[in-house]
């Protein structure tokens, strides 16, 4: 399938296992990027499998993440090595991917790939390793402010909902990680039903689906079912402040949205949610130059929006000497469009740059696998954007606005200097 | 297809070239290319200044205006050390002009708004405006504090500092505290004509446009003053032969950082590059290197080590997160991997790999404007037109002896323990 207007093609297939398999072409790249895609992230620690509930230590799936490199015969990662290939993996919320990228022996690369997602190998010792490992990392994550305030914002947005709680877990959750216990979530959440295969770059599709068809599983396995809690629609906490020795002050603003209706558009609502983000204080919006003007932020402030299952809101923050201030004023904005409606002129031209900057994206084989894999996981295809963003509206954009001006859906986390603990400022 | 041209578009004026239908974005360069100098603040916050408006677009609210008309076009004013040059301009991509229906003019817009931002910013009585000056000069103190934020980035920038202490190299290309704090209107204006007059200017562009309209719109954009002499780069590799020195310093933060200074006397226009370069990748370059494998995953000693190159000022940096107990087991281990590979431990399958990882570097670099644009203005202050092609090849020669000959002359310089004591 063709996409235009910038004649992208796109193909996809479904083998009978329920592994998806789509594929870019990229004539003309140097390198070809792949990615397995599976829908489990670290928000899916409570989970029902074949009738039975689990209730897992917080950062299994990162720590599944790691562990899945190692084979019986040493890691993956020296493997890829041997061809030149860069191959890394990250978790997200929501998702765990495992990718490489080449510019030879593309499918020699590919069947390490598969091979290395579908051989699950777990023992004592192994795992006994890799806390040490995964120890330092989570150390040095707690070493890095915006780090430390992107945890804080989510903690402080939900109250029961996991993404409270931080990606790779605490030293003392990972902890009680056994070889038993991410046996039985590479069991629930490792199927092929349950996965993406993406790539891009120069390859041929025929024989990329041969080969994953070759080395998956064959059996369809039942799927677990996550729970992620009851649902609220106020946040836990409106401040989360952590002290640090920074030079100034860093800080998150979370806006808690609604999440994503039964049949609404994932990719849509992403798009609205991003544009609406811009709007608001994105670094062409006029709140964002009267800020930078009166000193309280300057050109590392960002704006953003996220879509997790049952959850979504928009995120804006960098540096500033008085975040407080910050929130008051932004605030303030968003009240203000969502009772007088956003100026058409400027809603036009920010839907136009959003354009822009998604076209962008089709350069950057991991950024557009990883969206396809997003969106792929609801049913949607990315390239499908150009279509969906013609239909969005003014109305659409102000709706999440109303959204984010309700009571108490607002977190500000922060990050402070030290001296400021004592009242200083 | 890419094919790259240069073009002399005035005196002291380049324009690097990569004309290629591949990508759905345009990337651009514009760059004042100067000495670094012990005191950099007067130049380091011009980008930024300069940044805040033109004669045409006064303010951010036009300009970016004008931005998200042009499909949300991105221009960032940025500050660069490139070896012992201190480098002042703006990056911006855009979606190239094939890809939307009214882009033909959109590479010549953005070329223009850039030689705009270079040469005919919005002034108040012939001088910068005070309020934007005052508030740039808060701006890049709060830049230059913040550095200590990411100890990780921290640690490596420290280790420069002190090990070049002597050397322009060691200065700061943001400037010093003190330097911002006294900065006064007047100096920042003498700098910027000292840039205008003085300063080499380096243009980049990659994406489907015909060159000829390209050269035109900077040529019309770009004001400088005529008849002045402008600088040409220069290079230093110091080779000092110093005793190894061992530095710790504390910070409040949980992990440690332990960060090895290494000067190699090669530059990236040296025969032995490419040696050296393999050289790198094969201690630690990938996760199939000595630190990764030895380090990280066989001696679980830290979350990631790894050296990088500094192919300008022919330094090598190796970078680690311990625990802090573990300083000592690190550091004897990341030494060993080093003595080993120089004195025939290094096997011919390594350097075959090391080998195919080079190529997926260098080649993957052709597939993305701004590395394009990075590697050329790198290339430029180097005063070399080796294309990515040309270093292929000689990476495809490069033999075992060679690489471990290299090594062996690489002298360390400094140990340098940035030492967490807790957050």
């Amino acid at each position: 399938m063709i996409y235009q207007p910038f004649g992208m093609e796109m193909r996809q297939t479904q083998l009978k296992n329920g592994l998806t398999i789509t594929y870019f072409p990229k004539i003309g790249f140097s390198k070809t990027f792949a990615m397995i895609a599976v829908r489990y992230g670290a928000i899916d620690t409570i989970f029902t499998h074949n009738g039975v509930q689990y209730h897992t230590p917080a950062g299994v799936a990162h720590f599944l993440e790691h562990k899945m490199f190692e084979d019986i015969d040493g890691n993956a990662l020296q493997k890829f090595g041997q061809t030149g290939a860069s191959p890394n993996a990250f978790t997200s919320y929501a998702m765990t991917a495992y990718h490489f990228s080449c510019t030879e022996q593309f499918y020699q690369n590919l069947e390490l790939l598969l091979h290395l997602v579908f051989t699950p190998y777990f023992t004592p010792e192994n795992v006994k390793k890799e806390k040490g490992i995964i120890a330092q990392e989570i150390g040095m994550m707690e070493d890095t402010p915006e780090w430390v305030t992107y945890v804080n914002v989510l903690t402080g947005m939900y109250h029961e909902h996991p993404l409270r709680v931080s990606i790779a877990g605490s030293v003392d959750s990972i902890e009680q990680i056994t070889p038993d216990i991410l046996n039985q979530c590479y069991q629930a959440f490792y199927c092929p039903a349950n996965m993406n295969l993406i790539v891009c770059g120069t390859a041929d599709f025929d024989q990329v689906v041969e080969m994953a068809e070759r080395l998956s599983p064959s059996q369809v396995i039942s799927l677990a079912i996550s729970d992620y809690g009851m649902r609220q629609d106020t946040v836990a906490s409106s401040e989360m402040l952590s002290y640090r020795s920074v030079s100034q002050p860093v800080f998150l603003l979370g806006l808690k949205d609604v999440p994503l209706g039964q049949g609404e558009n994932r990719l849509s609502r992403e798009m609205i949610g991003e544009l609406a983000a811009r709007l608001l204080c994105g670094k062409n919006s006029p709140l964002f130059s009267k800020l930078y003007r009166e000193g309280w932020i300057n050109r590392r402030f960002d704006t953003s929006y996220s879509i997790f299952p049952q959850a979504a809101f928009a995120l804006c923050g960098g540096e500033s000497r008085d975040p407080f201030v910050v929130r008051e004023r932004l605030l303030q904005q968003v009240h203000h469009y969502a009772v007088n409606g956003v100026d058409p002129a400027l809603f036009a031209r920010m839907k136009k740059a959003c354009y822009g900057m998604m076209v962008r994206t089709l350069d950057q084989p991991e950024e557009l696998c990883r969206a396809q894999a997003e969106t792929g996981f609801s049913g949607i295809d990315y390239l499908n954007f150009a279509q969906l963003w013609k239909d969005i509206t003014i109305q659409d954009v102000q709706q999440r606005l109303i959204e984010w001006d309700r009571a108490n859906v607002v977190t500000l986390s922060a990050v402070l200097p030290t001296d400021w603990q004592s009242g200083e400022r | 297809m890419q094919s790259l041209t240069q073009w002399d578009i005035a005196d002291g004026v380049r324009l690097t070239c990569i004309t290629t239908d591949l990508f759905q974005t345009s990337a651009f360069g514009a760059a004042f290319v100067m000495p670094l100098q012990q005191e950099n603040a007067a130049y380091a916050i011009l980008p930024a200044l300069l940044y805040q408006g033109t004669r045409q677009y006064p303010d951010t609210d036009a300009f970016g205006t004008l931005l998200d008309e042009l499909y949300g076009a991105r221009i960032e004013p940025y500050v660069r050390k490139v070896g012992e040059n201190l480098v002042l301009g703006f990056v911006a991509d855009v979606v190239d002009a094939a890809c939307v229906p009214d882009g033909s003019t959109l590479p010549m817009q953005v070329a223009e708004l850039m030689g705009a931002l270079m040469t005919d910013p919005a002034l108040e009585n012939g001088r910068f405006r005070t309020t934007e000056l005052e508030r740039e000069r808060t701006n890049l103190a709060d830049r230059i504090r913040a550095l200590r934020n990411d100890p990780r980035s921290y640690a490596v920038r420290r280790a420069q500092e002190i090990m070049c202490e002597h050397e322009l190299f060691g200065r700061c290309e943001y400037g010093t505290l003190e330097g911002v704090q006294s900065l006064d209107g007047e100096q920042v204006w003498q700098a910027y004509q000292h840039v205008l007059h003085h300063a080499k200017v380096e243009l980049f562009y990659c994406g489907s446009c015909q060159v000829d309209s390209l050269i035109q719109a900077f040529r019309q954009a770009l004001v400088l003053p005529q008849q002045s002499t402008r600088y040409e780069p220069e290079i230093d590799v110091c080779r000092t032969k110093c005793r190894v020195r061992t530095i710790t310093e504390e910070m409040p933060v949980a992990q440690g950082k332990l960060t090895l200074g290494l000067r190699t006397g090669l530059t990236g226009a040296d025969p032995d590059y490419p040696a050296l370069l393999l050289f790198n990748i094969v201690l630690g370059g990938y996760t199939g290197s000595r630190l990764f494998c030895h380090v990280r995953e066989k001696r679980s000693l830290c979350y990631y080590a790894s050296s990088g190159l500094d192919k300008v000022k022919g330094l090598m940096l190796i970078s680690s997160g311990i625990d802090n107990n573990k300083y000592h087991e690190a550091l004897t281990e990341i030494q060993r991997q080093m003595e080993d590979l120089c004195h025939g431990g290094l096997t011919q399958e390594e350097l075959e790999r090391a080998r195919r990882t080079a190529s997926y570097i260098v080649r993957s670099m052709q597939d993305s404007p701004l590395s394009l644009e990075r590697y050329w203005q790198t290339q430029a202050i180097l005063g070399s037109t080796m294309t990515p092609e040309q270093l292929l090849k000689q990476i495809a020669q490069v033999e075992r002896g060679q690489v471990m000959a290299v090594g062996r002359h690489i002298d360390l310089d400094l140990i340098y323990f940035m030492k967490g004591v807790g957050a």
